[in-house]
């Protein structure tokens, strides 16, 4: 079964490992991210609430393989890096959680940009999680955020209930 | 602000450990606790729109133009990322 080469930034990271379900994301993505995103979430880290100790969780793990970007290709936003990233990986896909930062990178790159959800679709798709694991894995991403990223993961699940039916 | 005056003298003790005056602290509560009731009907209104049950119209009422962008953007990006992964599942089964 062939892997695919994903690039995520730092709020995609966080929603993915939410959904506690890294071992199985692994089955299907290599995961990568810039060294800008390392240090945002370190940053998190820092926090001693739930979300600083799921970055501290991602840190001490192999499950991300972070990389240092040429300096030409240096950005003090995460966002900026990932998709660099991904341009110079030749990623099948990027994976954020941050629409101003989506609408406005869509135009710098080719690689199409999902948001984290489109993983936890993969994996239905290739039936390493079942429907029902997928819509409790996108529940689980739901997290102290803006009512906008909020309303990603309830149209996530939306479309995963007319899915099923 | 008229308060009740058990509330009042709760406040005065928060406002005494804090350090802060507490009309001040209490209109910092206000604010936070609005925000986040005005925040729910936004999301109650644009998921309500995402099934389909209001218009667009009603949407760019209650909203304004530039969040009624943001969730027709959230709806059809996810729509994108959904077709996408499962052509890419199908791909490399």
């Amino acid at each position: 079964m062939g892997k695919i080469l994903l690039a995520a930034d730092t709020s995609a990271i966080i929603s993915l490992s939410l959904t506690g379900k890294f071992h199985l994301i692994k089955k299907a993505f290599y995961l990568n991210s810039p060294m800008r995103v390392k240090i945002e979430l370190e940053e998190i880290a820092e926090q001693k609430d739930e979300i600083g100790r799921v970055a501290q969780t991602i840190l001490d793990s192999n499950i991300i393989r972070f990389h240092k970007l040429p300096s030409s290709l240096q950005s003090n936003t995460g966002e900026i890096e990932t998709v660099n990233l991904a341009n110079e990986l030749k990623a099948e896909a990027i994976v954020m959680d941050d629409i101003k930062s989506m609408k406005k990178l869509e135009n710098k790159t080719n690689i199409p940009i999902w948001f984290s959800s489109f993983v936890i679709f993969t994996l239905c798709g290739k039936k390493i999680l079942t429907y029902k694991g997928g819509w409790s894995a996108i529940e689980d991403m739901k997290t102290k955020r803006g009512w906008k990223e909020n309303l990603i993961i309830d149209y996530a699940k939306l479309l995963f209930e007319q899915a099923e039916k | 602000m008229k308060l009740m005056p058990e509330l009042d003298k709760e406040i005065e003790l928060v406002s005494e450990i804090l350090h802060i005056p507490k009309v001040d602290w209490a209109r910092n509560v206000l604010a936070r606790q609005v925000k986040k009731e005005l925040e729910e009907h936004k999301s109650f209104v644009a998921f309500e729109y995402m099934k389909g049950k209001i218009s667009r119209a009603e949407l760019v009422k209650f909203l304004g133009m530039k969040d009624a962008d943001d969730v027709d953007y959230i709806m059809k990006k996810s729509k994108e990322g959904f077709k996408a992964a499962k052509e890419l599942a199908k791909r490399l089964k």
